[in-house]
């Protein structure tokens, strides 16, 4: 948008010129996302046509990978481990840190400068650092290998972004509209359900989805605090990888598998992805 | 809520970093050891390999990153129709699964039947035996996917940032005579800089932490070639079992991370409020 | 329908020194519109806001009618607002922000629609009802906002600089809009502004705050004629008053060699004093007389009458001197005047306590 104004050459360009520079567009483009586009074609390849020495762009589709990974391998399981272990993080990350953010953007006081400093050094928080006391201190609580483990390490990052993140889309509400819905007669609470949270809807819609794909796309965590009965898809598509041998096309079938659904939802909040990428710390669009 | 998730795990592991605690090391039972984890950290030469490891990707990956999102962000800025399409893409990599980030540039790069190898033979830029068997090679493709991974998130920046730039001092420099490329370099970059900034911050404070990667395409190797901080961190903890020396590597990592995002941000401010 | 009280109102801020509003004390009476006024910061807005319930009362009481309100929330006080940003949810159609607080309140629909069709035909808002605030103009805006006030039928209006978000000619025909509805309906209004032309032409009463402070209260012309400190004195009427420095000699009030004529006030015999003269009250006289002489920079001619602003080459005061001008022409650029002004038009103030000497 700015640079038309400085630069008439591209005003002048005729048709020719632009469909030019879409093609060199398209064609970059093509290159750079060749890696995923290759997982994906690889996924529906035999092996033949995998193990070639040179790449075989045009071959026979075949769904042999799938079905192998997914019925005989259990990569339905991982599956659904990996949704159970999403939808119910972001849900109490939600319910936890909705509410929590709602006050930090209302409520001037003292302490919430220290509780966002404290809030932003969690998010700056290494994983690697809390694996080793949540790995020790689930093992003695007998918590190692169930869901409520991988929850509650997944917590440890989605409370903080769901802070930061709705805490930004309230801070957009001006405080005038719950005030005039208190003058109208409502409790702080039913103002916040009647007025503030209608208007926040999109802002919570997308904290959600980034929440599940966050949770989806976390190894650590779900590797040591995982068992084979809970173990998510990331933590499963290694044991392919085998010292015998390694199964590229069953990995590439569980992968394609794994990045499809986040590829959808992430999408449908395109436009609040550099909110998303900055936990909310730069503001939306 | 938040206390319990975080604050006290984390004091659970300063706790465990004065002990000497291992479920298989024989006589590590969490008997206190007062700062010995601490001292062994002064001396362990595996761990100082890992920091320098670690100091070069972050450094040359992130600048990497930076040039190129700030070119390509710049060039997406100018597209007109292409512009959506342009941005779809750019984002794809960075929220897809990084483990599978990785295991796609393995199998990619993979010796025998990787496509890549395939391109870097034909192109004779490398040598026969595959990308990822040489250390310095390992390194290399490591830096490599991260740019390819995140350049975008600065290409992303620098777009949303320039939307924010007000039109007036660019109609201005024209008006005086610059040209484009000296409107762009010497107007529209020191106006991108906060949010430049911010990027590399964030950019910086997670390459920090790169684990997924490096585990599925190298496992640090070959040897400890590509062993950044948190993947000797992963050995020390989950392959030696060597858990109280962990804690301790963990809480250093994490008091250098604070430090060193503190002193990013302050310079930051600091260059913001000097204007 | 009820007065308002306030009784020794406070408010201050956590963390800071001064009170944002430090003992109030201010009768509003019913069916009155009272106006607040002062510039930004002087704790208008935050009175408003006490009053209303959005902003807490450290000490003091405030009543409307014979109860007392500071502890209830904003909800029980049957207040009504218009909000500076008229704060319209944007969410709801025009006909569901009006009716809001009486769904609240669990009016019944029948009665709901009755009231919202009422409010509307009043503010010419009928064909609008079903359309979302963002379809509207800013004016229709406004008038959305002051439905939603009018439907509650409540006791006590508030409002806060609701038209300071409207174009320059939108805001004088919403004025005179405002000041008759009120008439009309006659409920309590408090209404702030930082504009002293709204203040005056739209307030039965005015209250000029100043840090805090409450100035003085008066009707728009007692406070015109007769502002009981130096801050009212210069924040009411535009041009703004001429504030010269002068000195007590002996009973006779002297602007360096110039002494005003006229009886001497009741003041002290000696000291130093600050003369207000409004634009209009200077008289234009000879050279030969009594008098002080300005050098006319700038005439702003209006139509009907005109400005000049000049420097005074008296020694006491070269300042910048506005005097209204009543004959188109009569005065150009670079012509010297000389003028005076009678005691009894001007306003004699203590330099050091700001404070009205002259009756």
């Amino acid at each position: 948008m700015t640079a038309t104004t400085v630069n008439p050459k591209a005003r002048r360009m005729g048709r020719t010129g632009r469909m030019l520079i879409a093609l060199v567009v398209v064609a970059l483009f093509l290159a750079y996302l060749s890696p995923v586009i290759w997982l994906v074609m690889s996924s529906f390849k035999n092996r033949v046509d995998i193990f070639t020495t040179s790449p075989t762009v045009f071959f026979k589709p075949t769904l042999d990978n799938y079905t192998v990974a997914f019925q005989d391998k259990g990569f339905g399981a991982n599956l659904q481990n990996s949704v159970i272990i999403a939808v119910i993080s972001s849900a109490v990350a939600l319910l936890v840190g909705i509410p929590a953010a709602y006050r930090l953007s209302r409520h001037g006081s003292r302490f919430q400068g220290a509780f966002l400093l404290a809030l932003l050094s969690a998010r700056l928080l290494p994983a690697m650092v809390l694996s080793v006391p949540l790995f020790v201190l689930a093992n003695k609580v007998g918590l190692s290998g169930t869901y409520l483990a991988v929850v509650a390490a997944h917590l440890t990052f989605a409370i903080p972004f769901t802070v930061w993140m709705m805490r930004g889309f309230f801070l957009a509400v001006p405080t005038s509209l719950d005030e005039a819905a208190r003058l109208d007669g409502c409790s702080e609470t039913a103002a916040f359900f009647r007025v503030v949270l209608p208007l926040t809807k999109g802002g919570i819609a997308a904290t959600a989805i980034f929440l599940l794909i966050n949770s989806w796309n976390e190894f650590l965590f779900a590797l040591i605090l995982t068992s084979r009965d809970t173990a998510t898809l990331p933590v499963g598509i290694p044991n392919l990888l085998t010292p015998i041998g390694t199964f590229w096309g069953q990995i590439a079938a569980v992968a394609t598998v794994t990045v499809v659904p986040i590829c959808i939802f992430a999408f449908a909040v395109q436009k609040y992805m550099v909110a998303g990428l900055t936990g909310g710390a730069l503001a939306n669009e | 809520m938040l206390g319990l998730v975080v604050l006290f795990p984390l004091a659970y592991s300063i706790k465990l970093s004065f002990q000497s605690y291992s479920p298989i090391i024989p006589n590590h039972t969490g008997q206190w050891v007062g700062m010995d984890n601490y001292q062994r950290i002064l001396h362990d030469g595996d761990f100082h390999h890992s920091l320098i490891v670690t100091a070069i990707f972050v450094v040359v990956a992130v600048s990497l990153e930076t040039v190129l999102g700030v070119v390509v962000g710049i060039a997406i800025d100018r597209l007109r129709r292409m512009r959506r399409f342009a941005t779809s893409a750019l984002l794809l990599p960075m929220i897809l699964t990084p483990l599978v980030v990785g295991l796609m540039f393995n199998f990619a790069l993979n010796a025998q039947f990787g496509y890549l190898t395939w391109v870097f033979n034909t192109l004779h830029v490398a040598g026969g035996d595959g990308v990822l068997n040489g250390s310095v090679g390992a390194l290399v493709a490591l830096i490599f996917i991260d740019v390819w991974e995140w350049f975008p998130f600065v290409a992303l920046m620098v777009v949303a940032g320039l939307q924010t730039i007000p039109k007036e001092p660019l109609e201005a420099a024209s008006i005086d005579g610059a040209s484009t490329r000296q409107v762009y370099w010497h107007i529209t970059l020191p106006l991108l800089r906060p949010i430049l900034g911010i990027a590399i911050l964030f950019r910086a404070t997670e390459a920090i932490r790169e684990f997924d990667k490096v585990f599925v395409l190298t496992g640090g190797g070959p040897g400890s070639a590509t062993a950044v901080n948190d993947l000797y961190q992963y050995r020390v903890s989950f392959l030696n079992w060597d858990l109280s020396y962990g804690a301790a590597l963990g809480l250093v990592t994490f008091a250098a991370v604070l430090a060193l995002s503190f002193l990013m941000y302050r310079s930051l401010r600091r260059k913001e409020t000097a204007r | 329908m009820a007065g308002i009280s306030f009784r020794d109102a406070t408010r201050r801020y956590a963390g800071t020194n001064a009170a944002a509003v430090s003992g109030l004390n201010l009768e509003i009476h019913d069916g009155e519109f009272m106006v607040l006024v002062g510039p930004s910061g002087c704790g208008k807005s935050t009175t408003l806001r006490m009053l209303a319930g959005l902003e807490e009362v450290d000490t003091g009481e405030i009543y409307i009618g014979d109860r007392e309100v500071s502890q209830l929330p904003p909800a029980a006080r049957d207040i009504a607002m218009v909000f500076q940003n008229y704060a319209l949810y944007p969410h709801m159609t025009v006909g569901d922000n009006m009716g809001f607080a009486l769904r609240m309140a669990k009016v019944p629909k029948s009665e709901r629609d009755r009231k919202i069709q009422e409010a509307a035909k009043l503010l010419g808002l009928e064909e609008y009802l079903d359309r979302k605030p963002k379809q509207l103009s800013g004016g229709q805006r406004q008038r959305v906002a002051m439905g939603r006030a009018i439907v509650r039928e409540p006791s006590v209006f508030c409002m806060d600089e609701p038209l300071s978000n409207l174009d320059a000619k939108m805001r004088v025909r919403t004025r005179t809009d405002i000041a008759s509805l009120q008439r009309e309906l006659g409920v309590t209004t408090v209404y702030v502004t930082h504009d002293q032309v709204e203040a005056m032409t739209m307030g039965d009463r005015v209250a000029v705050m100043n840090e805090g402070v409450l100035q003085q209260v008066d009707t728009p012309l007692a406070l015109y004629d007769r502002p009981a400190n130096l801050f009212v004195a210069g924040f009411i009427g535009s041009p703004q008053m001429n504030l010269l420095d002068g000195v007590i000699d002996d009973g006779a009030v002297r602007v360096g060699g110039y002494t005003l004529s006229g009886t001497p006030g009741s003041w002290p015999r000696n000291g130093r004093v600050t003369i207000g003269v409004r634009p209009e009250a200077w008289r234009i006289v000879p050279a030969e007389e009594d008098g002080i002489s300005i050098e006319v920079n700038v005439v702003e001619e209006l139509g009907a009458d005109g400005f000049a602003y000049g420097t005074s080459s008296n020694e006491a005061t070269p300042h910048h001197v506005i005097v209204r001008v009543a004959n188109r022409y009569s005065v150009r650029k670079g012509d010297v005047l000389r003028l005076a002004v009678d005691l009894d038009k001007a306003h004699v103030f203590d330099t050091e306590t700001g404070q009205r000497l002259s009756t």
